[in-house]
């Protein structure tokens, strides 16, 4: 195969803001939670769908995207925005920041209002999401950088007083920027991933994950469809037991995809 | 090492007793790394997992064993995967200072990490590209052959009497200077670069780690700058699937960690790098692809 | 399907803004400077021999405040192993500076709704494995009992504490500047303090994967239990099931390498399918381990 071409310079200069949203002081430290959700009643649900014709077609991709936004209405604290250190604020709004895979390679698409979608209502939403998807280099709110050598020894000593005394940041003029959205979605599974682990950038206080589905042999004996899903979380916020209700939430809902995510959310 | 009544022989025959506080040693001797390895010198690493089904690359060993006579073991495989991965993903093999420089490897440079029973060695292997098969299987038993004899024994003995005046003083001021290095390296003109080329003499611009021979099932680790990506190979798994007459079989899987940073390396890219691992191990023939 | 469990209801917005102020001592204990760059390594065990042994004991003995469950176990599977791999029960003192114990007390994460708190089970090796479950029993008992309270008297002192931090905003950070600029007790050895390893149980919420990105606290090593899963195997043909237990081990990737920290965990595995042996009783002491207390260092006894 021809070696692929590739500038590292132009690599570089797109993913400026990139690189500046992950400066260490952004990292959360993030706990990866994984549960295998057993999709056997959803793979049912949309088997039914499908045999009565109706449409939209839908996925299991807009099932868990519903059941997420769904749990994620009855668990604010992973919708919060919080900044790292004393301030945790709640967020009404419910934006969810997608994968999306597009024939130019990954995109970044926005949902907004997931929770008030029902599963034919999300599959319309990811289309639309897909269409105006954002590049993977693009920030929403990039932090400030100052340019050159001295800018770098300037942005660090910054850092390094933040560090100390994050009461000043915002004194200093320093931000940890955002991405769009409140809460981000990576469906690594698109992409062959069968485990995940991110960093999880303030000012978000958890991720969804979600990997390839995998069949397994279980007593029975019986094959078993799961799709590994993790939620890796900022410990300053919360505990695993946290992040493993919110699994078993999503596993509650998608057990029952007809009664818990069919009819319109509600909010 | 061989253990004698009442204490250890050292790779020297000297006698020690454990009295000499081997621990302290060891810890001594890392405790340099504990300095200079802080959460400013790490990328935002995350952690990529698949699997490949071993059944094929098993079979095509066993014919190019016995056609060759080399043993190739599983390293060599990877490796050469790895090499070929590269050429489609030439970003993984860059090396990158956290900010303003980004250095493609024109000929990239891999590490093959070799466990020496106490600590990890790494051999780095140039033009890793150009090299075939059965040269990069010996080539890589024959480092990890040395590599074990040359590995210093766990226990050394103490420094007899106590430590030289201003000892103490000194290393504490050779410990704040190497941190005052690692942080500030890019004010320097041309350091950055030198750290690079350190870097690639040392580790190569991508490192291949085989833990299968340990027994570890899952793995997660960090990635020190200035690499972008680092591969780690498991203990392969026997897992069990229904074949489509609706019988269970056995398969053997091998599982694959890639590491990457987070900031620099999209995720469909660095999927798409271990997928084409995967692709060339469950597909052995394509490891001849381009063979000297 | 699969089976239900109870997931009890998060918490409402109106409880964030309290819910934050409660976290203060983790939000200081997760400062990025107190992280460091950590490995898991994972093992799968077998857990058909502790299975019987556990069935057999509680058979013999089966008052509630003495039964054996698989995480009693796991936590004295885990202060065995470290008798032989005394590198890896520790913790950081000051600032590239480590102290090694030589007794392993092991502080077990217990979950008592909303708040993770810990117990610690001193001399864990040298228990048996009754005398372990036993005082295991007695301890998370007596904290149940006593949390609610601790927590509100808790709240009340962050209160107060955030009274004193508006006037002397630097308090939390004194301790870590200290601990930054000083390099003093590096190795310092033999000294006395509790839970030198921390065993944590995520599994029991069905968690089958968790891990941090880097690790945190001072203690050198984190022990975690996952979810124990149903494995088909194929013996001679036939399908048959295992219950099989995720271990993952975190280690600080700059004190050692892959290597001894899988040689610990592969010793917590074999502990936990070989029990009878090596689990029952106090640890077994291996004298050709490398990393073994040194022979003949005293250190708190008793």
């Amino acid at each position: 195969m021809p070696r692929v071409s590739f500038d590292a310079a132009e690599h570089l200069v797109r993913y400026r803001d990139q690189v500046a949203r992950h400066r260490f002081v952004n990292w959360t430290l993030s706990v990866h939670t994984r549960l295998d959700i057993d999709l056997t009643a959803a793979d049912r649900y949309l088997a039914e769908r499908a045999r009565a014709g109706r449409t939209p077609p839908l996925t299991r991709e807009h099932l868990w995207l519903c059941a997420a936004a769904r749990v994620i209405r009855e668990r604010p604290l992973f919708n919060a925005a919080y900044d790292g250190f004393r301030k945790l604020e709640p967020r009404e709004d419910i934006h969810l920041r997608v994968t999306v895979e597009r024939p130019q390679g990954m995109g970044r698409g926005l949902i907004p209002h997931a929770d008030r979608l029902d599963p034919a209502g999300m599959a319309r939403a990811l289309e639309e999401a897909r269409a105006r998807a954002a590049e993977p280099w693009q920030v929403e709110a990039p932090p400030r950088r100052r340019p050159g050598r001295l800018g770098r020894l300037r942005d660090e000593l910054a850092e390094v007083v933040n560090d100390y005394a994050p009461h000043l940041e915002p004194r200093l003029g320093a931000a940890s920027g955002h991405d769009a959205g409140t809460f981000d979605v990576v469906n690594a599974g698109a992409y062959g991933a069968e485990d995940l682990h991110l960093v999880v950038l303030r000012p978000a206080v958890a991720a969804l994950v979600v990997m390839a589905p995998r069949e397994d042999v279980v007593p029975g004996p019986e094959v078993r469809v799961r799709v590994p899903m993790a939620v890796p979380f900022c410990h300053k916020v919360m505990d695993t037991d946290s992040a493993g209700y919110f699994l078993l939430h999503m596993q509650q809902l998608l057990d029952d995809p007809g009664a818990s995510l069919g009819g319109e959310g509600g909010a | 090492m061989s253990r004698v009544e009442g204490g250890l022989e050292g790779a020297d025959g000297a006698v020690l007793t454990r009295d000499d506080l081997p621990l302290a040693e060891r810890l001594d001797a890392r405790l340099d790394q504990v300095a200079g390895l802080r959460y400013q010198h790490l990328c935002p690493a995350a952690n990529l997992h698949m699997g490949a089904a071993l059944a094929a690359l098993e079979r095509f060993r066993a014919e190019r064993e016995a056609r060759t006579g080399v043993r190739l073991g599983l390293t060599a495989p990877l490796v050469r995967a790895a090499a070929l991965a590269l050429e489609e993903a030439p970003l993984l093999a860059c090396l990158f200072d956290g900010r303003d420089r980004l250095v493609p490897a024109e000929h990239p440079a891999l590490g093959v990490s070799v466990d020496t029973g106490d600590a990890a060695r790494c051999l780095v292997l140039e033009r890793a590209r150009g090299l075939g098969l059965e040269e990069l299987a010996v080539r890589i038993r024959e480092a990890a052959a040395r590599f074990r004899a040359e590995a210093a024994p766990a226990f050394r003995r103490a420094a007899p009497g106590a430590a030289p005046a201003g000892a103490r003083r000194r290393r504490l001021a050779h410990l704040l200077a190497r941190e005052v290095r690692e942080r500030f390296a890019y004010l320097l003109p041309g350091e950055v670069e030198r750290r690079f080329a350190g870097h690639a003499a040392r580790q190569g611009h991508f490192t291949v780690h085989n833990l299968g021979a340990l027994g570890v099932d899952e793995f997660k680790g960090f990635l020190r700058r200035p690499a972008l990506a680092a591969l780690w190979a498991l203990t392969a798994q026997r897992r069990v699937v229904r074949g489509p007459d609706g019988r269970y079989a056995g398969e053997r899987r091998l599982p694959l960690v890639l590491i990457f940073s987070q900031d620099l390396v999209p995720l469909d890219q660095a999927c798409a790098f271990l997928r084409g691992i995967v692709r060339r191990i469950e597909q052995p023939v394509s490891l001849l692809e381009g063979a000297p | 399907m699969s089976p239900r469990r109870e997931v009890p209801p998060g918490l409402t917005r109106g409880q964030l803004d309290g819910w934050i102020r409660r976290r203060t001592a983790y939000i200081n204990r997760f400062h990025v400077a107190h992280w460091y760059p950590s490995c898991c390594v994972q093992a799968r065990v077998d857990l058909t021999a502790a299975d019987a042994l556990r069935k057999r004991l509680n058979a013999e003995d089966d008052q509630p405040g003495s039964r054996v469950t698989i995480n009693h176990m796991i936590n004295k599977a885990a202060a065995n192993a470290l008798r032989n791999h005394i590198l890896f029960n520790g913790k950081y003192t000051r600032r590239d500076s480590a102290m090694i114990y030589q007794r392993v007390h092991a502080a077990n994460v217990v979950d008592t709704g909303g708040m993770a708190t810990r117990i610690v089970i001193r001399d864990a090796d040298r228990l048996s494995l009754r005398e372990l479950a036993a005082e295991t029993h007695r301890l998370v008992s007596a904290r149940r009992l006593t949390l609610g309270e601790k927590l509100d008297r808790y709240s009340e002192l962050q209160e107060k504490v955030r009274l004193v931090e508006a006037m002397f905003w630097f308090l939390p950070y004194s301790s870590r500047l200290e601990r930054e600029l000083s390099h003093e007790r590096a190795l310092d050895f033999l000294v006395e303090n509790p839970s030198t390893v921390v065993i944590t149980n995520p599994g029991t919420l069905g968690v089958q994967d968790c891990k941090a990105m880097l690790f945190f606290g001072n203690l050198l090593t984190c022990l975690r239990a996952m979810a124990i899963e149903e494995e088909a195997v194929l013996e001679d043909g036939q399908l048959r099931f295992r219950r099989v237990l995720p271990v993952g081990l975190d280690y600080d990737q700059r004190l050692c390498d892959a290597g001894p920290a899988v040689r610990l965990l592969n010793e917590i595995r074999r502990n936990l399918e070989v029990p009878e042996p090596y689990l029952v009783g106090p640890a077994v002491e291996d004298p050709r381990a490398p990393l073994a207390w040194p022979a003949g260092r005293g250190g708190e006894e008793g």
